[in-house]
């Protein structure tokens, strides 16, 4: 790793990671960053439609573990991604999983995600750092 | 200033710990902004929107990364992880933040170094903190009342309306502040106060 942070995973549980996004070619890009940092995380995709039925553990994601990081790319082809933050945040049962915005360096971006409820903001393209920050942050450092 | 004179990480840790959740930014060394948590950019948001600023980056935050830039850059003084510390405060109305800055090098590759800012608001803390100054520094009652509302950030203006004083006295009672915590400034205060 570049930059010396630590993982302080808790022993003996996976760290939970939903991945939201629905272009192919960025979806790619993260899971090469996955790979390369070899983090003892389990990482999950899911696109717009799926991503509540995954949250809320509804039909075939009955057994889905809830996450404990949601990376949630903000220029969804499918979907506004800050009315799925916003239906997410306004879920009682779910509006304490850690969201963290993938979008572009500006101001009005940011801006817009912390408003909605953001917890994070990730400026792209994600990098190993990013990740390892975004994993301790979910942790409480 | 850097950190000889400082305390360490785990001195910091404790005081932030002490403290509740500070915000952080990851910055690259080209003082690009690539990682911010929501309490970092809302506590930014509150001392920007004050100043009326175009930019929601104070200052102080980009003091902050200059003075560790060449820390990185070299890769000097890299050797001990505290040489790699910059702290500061910034004030606003309302508002004062510490802002620490901690360079996080890559040896292989500098382009790669990453500098980390956190921001604290201060005067959560600031009664405790001014409770001891008391003990420390042998301030009166008055004088710790003043150095309450400095941690909060209020101005000499403000303290005297809330005191029923004038602003001379308040000004007096500073400068006898300033002889007994060996300052020269108000931040210089709040800094003696909250590093005791």
């Amino acid at each position: 790793m570049a930059a010396d942070l630590m993982l302080n995973l808790h022993q003996g549980r996976s760290f939970e990671l939903l991945l939201v996004e629905d272009n192919p070619e960025e979806l790619r890009a993260a899971q090469e960053i996955f790979a390369q940092t070899n983090l003892p995380i389990r990482v999950r995709t899911a696109g717009v439609e799926e991503t509540l039925d995954v949250l809320r553990q509804e039909g075939t994601f009955c057994d889905t573990p809830r996450p404990d990081l949601i990376l949630l790319e903000l220029s969804l082809r499918t979907g506004s991604a800050i009315e799925l933050l916003t239906q997410i945040k306004l879920d009682h049962e779910l509006q304490a999983i850690p969201v963290a915005i993938l979008g572009p360096p500006s101001e009005e971006a940011i801006d817009t995600s912390f408003e909605s409820d953001a917890d994070l903001y990730i400026v792209k393209p994600l990098d190993a750092q990013q990740l390892v920050m975004s994993v301790n942050w979910a942790q409480g450092l | 200033m850097v950190a000889s004179t400082m305390p360490s990480r785990d001195h910091l840790a404790r005081i932030a710990s002490n403290r509740g959740c500070p915000g952080i930014f990851m910055f690259t060394l080209s003082k690009k902004l690539i990682w911010a948590d929501r309490r970092a950019w809302e506590l930014c948001r509150r001392l920007t929107k004050e100043r009326k600023a175009a930019n929601n980056i104070p200052e102080t935050i980009k003091d902050v990364h200059a003075k560790l830039l060449p820390l990185l850059k070299d890769n000097k003084g890299a050797k001990n992880p505290d040489d790699l510390f910059v702290r500061k405060m910034v004030e606003g109305p309302g508002i004062s933040l510490l802002v620490c800055g901690f360079g996080l090098p890559d040896p292989g590759n500098s382009a790669r170094s990453r500098i980390l800012i956190l921001l604290e608001q201060i005067g959560g803390r600031g009664e405790a903190a001014a409770q001891q100054a008391q003990e420390i520094f042998g301030l009166t009652r008055r004088e710790v009342e003043v150095v309450q509302h400095l941690l909060k950030g209020w101005s000499n203006k403000a303290i005297a309306h809330e005191l029923k004083v004038s602003e001379q006295t308040i000004k007096e009672h500073l400068q006898r502040i300033m002889t007994k915590t060996t300052s020269t400034s108000r931040t210089g205060v709040l800094a003696r106060v909250l590093f005791l």
